[in-house]
């Protein structure tokens, strides 16, 4: 279904509701859907930059644009190098802010 | 490219917390380094490739036609959820729609708890689907893998 077809269907019951009010409900809906449901699984990838501990989850390259990669929900698991790595179940007791 | 026994010394977390208290979850990675006495972080080797997998947001609904690959959701492309579990997106939206209106029309709360009922109903069987698509066909066989347990 297209989401021509979505807005028209909703237009149908609400026709005082303009193309972009339409898209925000779907929009709500679609993200809702997926953090309740999981139902898509994606990856992305990124190289380590030297001294950097840590990567914007959601903008995992780092040049500032969120629009190149997946949203992620939650991580399942990381390869380093071809290899999966180990999860750390809570931060190290030293911190490092880098 | 780093070799197995450099690679597998390398751990990750996930941290959500940030001085503003912006939802900002990072992912951090560093490499172990284990003493006698202790385990140190540094920080990971430069420049290797590293691959995050996990549940995600479908792509963004846009107002263009047909935006390019990555573009989001154009008017006339379809949302990358099974098709299934589309119409779940109507239902939402209808609902919303009528929960605006309560107050204004006499039964917008019933047509709004209408569509509620397909919304829910669409978001179980989506659960239900994520848990068993590719396993209820595939054939396996669970071996035992110590013979004291046979």
């Amino acid at each position: 279904m297209t989401q021509k077809q979505m807005i028209d269907m909703v237009q149908r019951h609400h026709p005082e509701l303009n193309s972009t009010e339409v898209r925000i409900y779907l929009q709500d809906a679609s993200d809702k859907f997926c953090k309740e449901t999981r139902i898509l699984q994606g990856y992305a990838n990124f190289d380590t930059v030297a001294d950097q501990r840590y990567y914007n989850l959601n903008d995992l390259d780092g040049d500032d644009s969120t629009a190149d990669q997946y949203r992620f929900i939650d991580v399942e698991r990381v390869e380093f190098s071809g290899f999966q790595i180990d999860r750390l179940t809570s931060p190290p007791q030293k911190r490092s802010d880098a | 490219m780093a070799d197995k026994s450099s690679s597998l010394k390398h751990v990750w977390w996930i941290e959500t917390n940030n001085a503003f208290g912006v939802y900002n979850p990072r992912l951090a990675i560093a490499k172990t380094t284990v003493t006698d006495n202790e385990s140190s972080y540094t920080y990971a080797t430069a420049g290797e490739t590293v691959r995050v997998y996990g549940a995600v947001y479908d792509e963004t609904f846009v107002a263009a036609d047909s935006p390019s690959l990555g573009g989001g959701v154009g008017m006339n492309d379809s949302p990358n959820i099974p098709s299934e579990y589309q119409e779940a997106f109507v239902h939402y939206a209808i609902m919303k729609g009528y929960e605006s209106k309560m107050g204004k029309e006499p039964d917008a709360m019933q047509k709004a708890l209408y569509f509620k009922k397909y919304w829910d109903e669409c978001i179980r069987m989506g659960k239900q689907g994520t848990n068993k698509d590719y396993l209820d066909n595939a054939s396996y066989v669970i071996t035992p893998s110590d013979a004291f347990l046979m």
